[in-house]
């Protein structure tokens, strides 16, 4: 682990209890310029409050929090975003009221890029939709689109916003098989344009895919972290958060025939 | 080639849109400056009342209909756009120009100042807030008589004399001034930047901070024009009515007047408010006269009836309209460019 460059996005000790509960416990991740960092665990193990809480939208009571070297977590969520870091939500709010398009445009307005004007917001975001292949919906209400298209239209807003780092919660749930694909496409994509990417996801094959490193949280707190081959092969781990039968009948295809997706340099293992 | 004779053809028909709206907006300002020319000094009043709740409605839209937050306290920036001005005049003798200018900035400033603590609340917390607002602002006028004249009220100078139609003329050109600004600003709302930010907080304010929103400042400006429209209507109704107290200046009555005109116009529009102040006040006349004893009740069923019938407002109808008719318009010249 010889990083002289800081992290691109540095999470270190943080700690966040609902009552007694502690949701996170004590989580340090990094992730790099170019690198896609899978989180997994199961209901509960505190990945999503992870993703609140790296966004601002929720405080932590302990830890510290750095993007390029620089502490944000004490910033308000509008600052963080402002910055670099983009987010997209588990469940999608898409703003009601305004068409696909201007709900990307947001993300341009609003984002790092900090547009002026709306016409060129509007330019970026018909790119954005073009980037997740919705540019065809780009003028319907977005009430009325479908589970997958709001979430191909939350990623095309996060890309609007010009990020350095994505955070990508669940970006794959309720997206059709083949529209997946070109949503893990995209994603490797963007990492290898040099985007740094932590991907919350529940399908857990695609995690191992696409992911330079996972992360497995239990319990709010990491217990294992490093490049998907070593964490699948560690027994005691995935028997207890994924399955056994699960890793038998499903883990360890892919990871054969996936070769290509992950990427070969998994340093910063454990 | 049958794309570039449909893109020609929809050129053909914006352009054909935008004309029709610019001449429509020229003969609406025609008709609505020489106005007072063909009406009774009875409907210049009624007139002039429909600007002025026009104004209202509109600018309870900028916080309520684009931002989401029920602001139906408003009333405190009319009362204190009213004091503000009666007391420039009275006691400060200031140009009346002057003075209602002032008068809208005092409202602004005053929502500036309590604006921060109470948009921290959200939903029915905030509309609460708010009303408690107004029947504060209302015992302080009573109370602070060096100031307010306490309960007693200010009387103000008149600023013409004659004929019912010559009394009422001023005040209707300067209620049409009001209102032409802040539809204006309405419209810039509209198409702005800042209000797609006002848009997203309406949907969501979490996610819209997420998205590098500053939804504190945001919420503030939106609600401070509000008060500064709102305080510009209550400085020219105080000249118009010229004897205002407490009581009237603080009348929570002319609240939930304003906050039904916009809904059933159709909140976040900017052509909505203004739609739904006229249809209320011409029903209201027209109710008065046909059932003087049972007016109210009419008036009420009325308005539930509309509410019930379309729940998105008058623009949403007109929309929905439009809509159906441009796609049976559009049908036989597609099959056109096939051929």
């Amino acid at each position: 682990m010889s990083a002289t460059v800081a992290p691109a996005l540095d999470v270190r000790g943080v700690v966040k209890g609902f009552g007694a509960v502690r949701a996170v416990d004590g989580v340090s991740l990094a992730v790099r310029s170019g690198e896609v960092l899978g989180v997994v665990g199961p209901n509960g193990a505190g990945k999503s409050t992870l993703v609140n809480i790296i966004s601002g939208l929720v405080k932590a009571d302990a830890g510290e929090i750095a993007y390029r070297g620089v502490p944000i977590h004490r910033l308000s969520p509008d600052e963080v975003a402002r910055l670099g870091v983009a987010r997209t939500f588990q469940i999608v709010k898409p703003l009601r009221d305004l068409s696909v398009i201007e709900n990307v445009m947001v993300g341009a307005l609003f984002g790092r890029r900090q547009c002026r004007s709306t016409r060129e917001a509007r330019r970026i975001a018909e790119e954005a939709l073009a980037q997740v292949q919705l540019g065809h919906r780009a003028e319907a209400e977005c009430r009325k689109i479908s589970t997958g298209e709001t979430k191909k239209l939350d990623l095309a807003r996060a890309l609007a916003m010009d990020p350095d780092v994505l955070l990508l919660d669940e970006p794959l749930a309720g997206v059709g098989a083949r529209e997946s694909q070109t949503l893990i496409e995209l994603i490797v994509g963007l990492a290898k344009s040099g985007k740094a990417i932590l991907l919350v996801e529940h399908v857990v094959r695609v995690v191992w895919t696409i992911s330079d490193r996972v992360a497995v949280l239990h319990h709010g707190a990491k217990i294992a972290e490093g490049p998907p081959k070593e964490v699948a092969a560690d027994d005691q781990v995935m028997a207890a958060y994924l399955g056994e039968r699960y890793i038998r009948e499903v883990l360890q295809r892919p990871a054969d025939d996936a070769e290509p997706g992950v990427s070969s340099d998994g340093d910063g293992g454990p | 080639m049958l794309e570039a004779r449909l893109s020609s053809f929809l050129r053909e028909g914006q352009r054909l849109q935008v004309s029709a709206a610019a001449v429509g907006a020229v003969a609406l300002a025609v008709v609505l400056l020489l106005l007072p020319n063909w009406l009774s000094g009875y409907w210049l009043r009624i007139t002039t009342s429909v600007l002025m709740f026009a104004t209202l409605a509109q600018a309870w839209n900028i916080i309520t209909g684009f931002t989401g937050y029920p602001a139906f306290g408003n009333t405190a920036f009319f009362g204190v756009g009213a004091y503000a001005l009666a007391i420039l005049v009275t006691k400060a003798g200031l140009g009346i120009p002057a003075a209602i200018v002032l008068a809208g900035l005092a409202a602004a400033a005053f929502c500036a100042v309590i604006g921060l603590p109470i948009l921290r609340l959200q939903g029915h917390y905030f509309a609460i807030a708010t009303l408690a607002l107004s029947l504060f602002v209302r015992e302080a006028a009573a109370n602070l008589g060096w100031l307010t004249n306490g309960a007693i009220g200010i009387v103000l100078p008149t600023l013409a004399s004659g004929s019912p139609e010559e009394i009422t003329r001023p005040y209707y050109y300067l209620m049409l001034l009001v209102l032409v600004a802040c539809c204006a600003c309405t419209w810039w709302v509209s198409v702005s930047r800042f209000g797609y930010g006002l848009r997203s907080i309406k949907a969501d304010e979490d996610a819209a901070a997420c998205f590098g929103i500053n939804t504190t400042l945001s919420k503030l400006v939106a609600w401070v024009l509000s008060a500064f429209f709102t305080g510009l209507a209550g400085a020219v109704w105080a000249l118009w009515i010229t004897f205002i107290d407490p009581q009237s200046a603080f009348n929570l009555a002319i609240a939930v007047k304003f906050s039904v005109m916009a809904l059933l116009g159709g909140l976040g529009t900017v052509a909505g408010p203004v739609l739904g102040a006229l249809l209320v006040e011409v029903l209201t006349q027209a109710i008065w006269g046909a059932f003087y004893a049972v007016h109210l009740a009419v008036l009420g069923l009325a308005i539930m009836l509309i509410v019930l019938l379309m729940p998105g407002g008058l623009m949403q109808l007109l929309r929905d309209r439009l809509a159906t008719a441009k796609r049976l318009l559009a049908t036989p010249s597609a099959k056109e460019s096939w051929r």
